[in-house]
């Protein structure tokens, strides 16, 4: 007995060093618990990025490490300004040839210069099919980067590709260094090295991806000296962290957490209209979304006021155009549809369904989708509309919307700020299905509209396109336009100059803690 | 026993084989396709084919399964298909931080549980009795994401003693370990005090007790040890409940383990991922069951004789 009593003990004792053991090896890579005091911005998102290689990725968690780390050749201010960043000036040369003149002096982490060859080098890799790039889309007009000389270079495309400009703003076009891709190979994306305001210096996957400053930086060294992007998937979590100097920033705070912060000291809540719209959308190849009064009789049926109050916390607008206000090319005379449950009601007899009819509507299981589901069920039933829900997680989805659902929720970023990216992928006809234009929408009119917007180097016509579209799109009521979402980040008081950005991502150079 | 240990290794190779079947085909049946997943919804048809061609996943299925078999046998998990990195590698990265809080969460469930059923079962139907029963009873009923979040609102957020989430030393496992280990703590103590009566009542015990050996050494050297047996398969078993209750803890308190590592996976359909991660945990499962059998040996000598 004794024996057994000893054995038991000493396998405890075994037990207990091992778990020690197991627990000190992490230290290392201990984080502080507390940030404040240090000058160390700690900012929390509640996914990890996929990879640092723009080329690899075109997610939203990833793209907010990556800004960080890499420049592009313009860059987008919050006013939706196209501004100078490693191209200092730039001109268009004749209807498909943009010339960019390069920053010089402009050194890479790795201590490399900035050459017009990293910029050919970057863009022919984002554009090679063995890349299967999601931001090839970006340049899908090019067809040549040429290098003029060490500090010119020139993009040549296929036909005149206006929303060029505005695409060379997005991080997937962030500008690589050969040397450092090549040398990486596939770990590049572990390794990245770019020439922004922070370096990379280390990743522990679903934990934190640390950065520090930059001293070399072109634009002068950031105030922060240490920037760590903490994983926090629960916003609960996150929220309790904010509230205890955990974190400096919380990206995407809930609405639902917004009342916690009313009065505090310590933390505030800065809100920026998105360029994010969410929709309802139907299969208008089939019966009875084809006909345009069905539709309108749904966007009629839709209380957008009441949307915008119970599932968004009132942190949204309701949305009147596929377009964000604020976008460039966004048309603000209209007016969108205003409730009215009689005229949806007049409209769907007039279509000849006087007492309604029965469909599915899928919804993705995000938080916000299921709330939106539930409330459109109960807004449509008043006027006829029996919706069975179907709820899908996230790559069913894409899937089956990509295929042709009756009707489905869904939003769009327009990360560029233009107009193109806003439209081109969901309403053209050469995108129905997975491209983006799950509603199978087809007219005329609008695929000339884009085409000529995508054409137009004047932007002043350029933008009359747009606007002819939209309000043909709304006329057609190819979407319910639901809501536009705000941008919602929690920032501690001890942080200044964070600048909120209605694409929802975020630059942190500028950013000084007291 | 040697032998018998060789056996249950081998017996490893059909229940993995079992394993990768099973989860090959819930994978296959799962909709939505890694690569538009990937590429997001601007990817053209074209560029979607292209990358399903290159990830082999136009491949037959049958191909597709032997080839991650033939991968598994040879230890090579195949290589994630969000971000190109071998499975194994990251599985291993990501794996310690799991097996630190369900060890971890293992001993609060243990140094709770186990002491508190023993008190229990000597002291039937008394108020500790009362209490310790009824505490088990909301212990195990308590959904594990409501404790968690009273216990970052309590430790962290009022009273500022503990960090709400990260990962790092001793300091970050409490909260976690606490969480998770609450629900198995009261399945170790409703065993323990079962357990305990069971053989309490037996006659050897009232033998024990009429030869005049003190109550202290009755309870622990003559009960404790022959209600073990149940209690230490109770034991192996949590283990796997643990693992499975590891991943909500996990997202709850950002801790960097496997659980996350696995859904974020799911979610982007990264067979190659899911596929090794869930091969690898019924791997550590079925060779946790073959520690509680080879300690049963050590525990009853009964036991021991039958594998000779």
């Amino acid at each position: 007995m004794k024996r057994f009593m000893m054995k038991s003990t000493f396998m405890l004792v075994i037990f207990c060093l091992f778990i020690l053991s197991a627990c000190s090896g992490a230290s290392e890579s201990a984080q502080s618990g507390k940030s404040s005091g240090s000058n160390t911005l700690t900012v929390a998102q509640n996914a990890d990025a996929i990879t640092l290689d723009p080329h690899k990725t075109n997610d939203h968690a990833s793209a907010n490490p990556m800004q960080q780390v890499y420049n592009t050749l313009v860059d987008l201010t919050p006013d939706m300004e196209v501004v100078p960043s490693l191209a200092e000036s730039w001109e268009q040369v004749d209807d498909l040839t943009w010339q960019f003149k390069l920053r010089q002096g402009v050194k890479f982490h790795n201590g490399e210069e900035l050459k017009a060859s990293d910029v050919k080098f970057t863009y022919d890799r984002l554009l090679d099919p063995s890349t299967a790039s999601p931001g090839a889309f970006l340049l899908e007009q090019v067809s040549e980067i040429k290098v003029v000389d060490d500090y010119t270079v020139e993009i040549i495309s296929k036909e005149p590709f206006a929303p060029l400009i505005y695409n060379l703003t997005h991080v997937a076009t962030g500008i690589l260094n050969e040397k450092a891709v090549t040398e990486a190979g596939a770990q590049y994306g572990q390794n990245p090295v770019g020439t922004g305001p922070y370096k990379f210096v280390s990743w522990k996957k679903d934990s934190e991806i640390v950065f520090e400053k930059y001293d070399d930086y072109f634009d002068g060294a950031p105030s922060v000296d240490k920037l760590v992007f903490r994983i926090i998937p629960e916003s609960s979590t996150a929220v309790a962290e904010l509230k205890t100097d955990g974190v400096d920033i919380m990206i995407d705070l809930p609405s639902q957490h917004i009342s916690q912060f009313e009065n505090s000291d310590t933390v505030t809540v800065d809100r920026v209209p998105s360029f994010s719209v969410k929709y309802l959308s139907f299969n208008m190849q089939e019966k009875p979304f084809d006909d345009p009064k069905v539709r309108q009789a749904i966007n009629y049926a839709t209380d957008k006021e009441a949307i915008v109050k119970a599932a968004y916390q009132g942190t949204a607008v309701p949305a009147t155009s596929p377009l964000a206000p604020g976008l460039n090319g966004y048309n603000d005379s209209l007016e969108g549809y205003p409730f009215d449950p009689e005229k949806a009601k007049e409209l769907l007899a007039e279509a000849g369904y006087p007492d309604g009819f029965s469909s599915t509507l899928y919804i993705s299981d995000a938080d916000i989708d299921t709330k939106l589901g539930t409330i459109l069920q109960s807004q449509l039933k008043k006027v006829g509309i029996n919706l069975s829900l179907q709820v899908m997680e996230w790559g069913a989805f894409l899937d089956e919307t990509a295929k042709g659902v009756p009707m489905f929720v869904l939003s769009w970023t327009t990360v560029t700020g233009d107009a193109d990216n806003g439209m081109y992928a969901l309403f053209h006809s050469k995108n129905a299905g997975g491209p983006g234009n799950r509603s199978f929408y087809k007219s005329e009119t609008v695929d000339q509209l884009l085409d000529n917007g995508r054409k137009e180097i004047d932007p002043d016509k350029r933008l009359t396109y747009y606007q002819q579209a939209q309000e043909t799109i709304v006329n057609d009521a190819t979407w319910d336009f639901l809501a536009v979402s705000e941008n919602i980040v929690g920032v501690n008081k001890r942080v200044k100059g964070f600048e909120n950005m209605p694409t929802g991502t975020y630059k942190f150079e500028g950013i000084s803690l007291e | 026993m040697l032998r018998f240990i060789l056996k249950r290794i081998l017996m490893l190779i059909p229940v993995v084989i079992g394993v990768s079947i099973i989860v090959f085909i819930l994978m296959q049946l799962t909709p939505g396709d890694p690569a538009q997943i990937l590429l997001g919804p601007q990817a053209g048809e074209e560029d979607v084919q292209n990358l399903r061609e290159q990830m082999g996943l136009n491949d037959p299925l049958i191909v597709q399964y032997f080839r991650f078999l033939i991968g598994i046998a040879t230890f090579d998990f195949g290589t994630s298909i969000q971000d190109g990195q071998p499975v194994l590698q990251q599985i291993l990265s990501h794996f310690p931080a799991t097996i630190k809080l369900t060890l971890a969460a293992m001993v609060v469930a243990l140094l709770i549980g186990i002491p508190i059923g023993i008190i229990s079962s000597t002291k039937q139907y008394s108020f500790f009795d009362n209490v310790s029963t009824l505490g088990g009873l909301v212990g195990f009923s308590m959904p594990n994401y409501w404790l968690s979040m009273m216990l970052i609102l309590l430790f962290s957020v009022q009273l500022g003693w503990l960090p709400v989430s990260g990962y790092g030393g001793l300091i970050f496992l409490v909260l976690p370990a606490i969480s998770l280990g609450t629900q198995t703590a009261a399945v170790f103590l409703r065993m323990t005090r079962s357990s305990m009566l069971e053989v309490l009542h037996s006659d050897y015990i009232r033998t024990a007790r009429a030869k005049g050996i003190t109550e202290r050494k009755v309870v622990y050297a003559h009960a404790l040890r022959n209600a073990l047996i149940p209690i230490i398969t109770v034991v192996g078993l949590q283990v796997g409940a643990l693992l499975e209750g590891a991943i909500l803890t996990e997202a709850v308190f950002a801790w960097p383990g496997i659980g996350r590592f696995m859904i974020d996976a799911i979610n982007a359909k990264d067979f190659p991922v899911v596929q090794g991660s869930v091969v690898f945990i019924a791997f550590v499962f079925v060779f946790v069951n073959l520690l509680v059998d080879i300690l049963y040996a050590y525990v009853d000598p009964r036991i021991k004789a039958q594998y000779k």
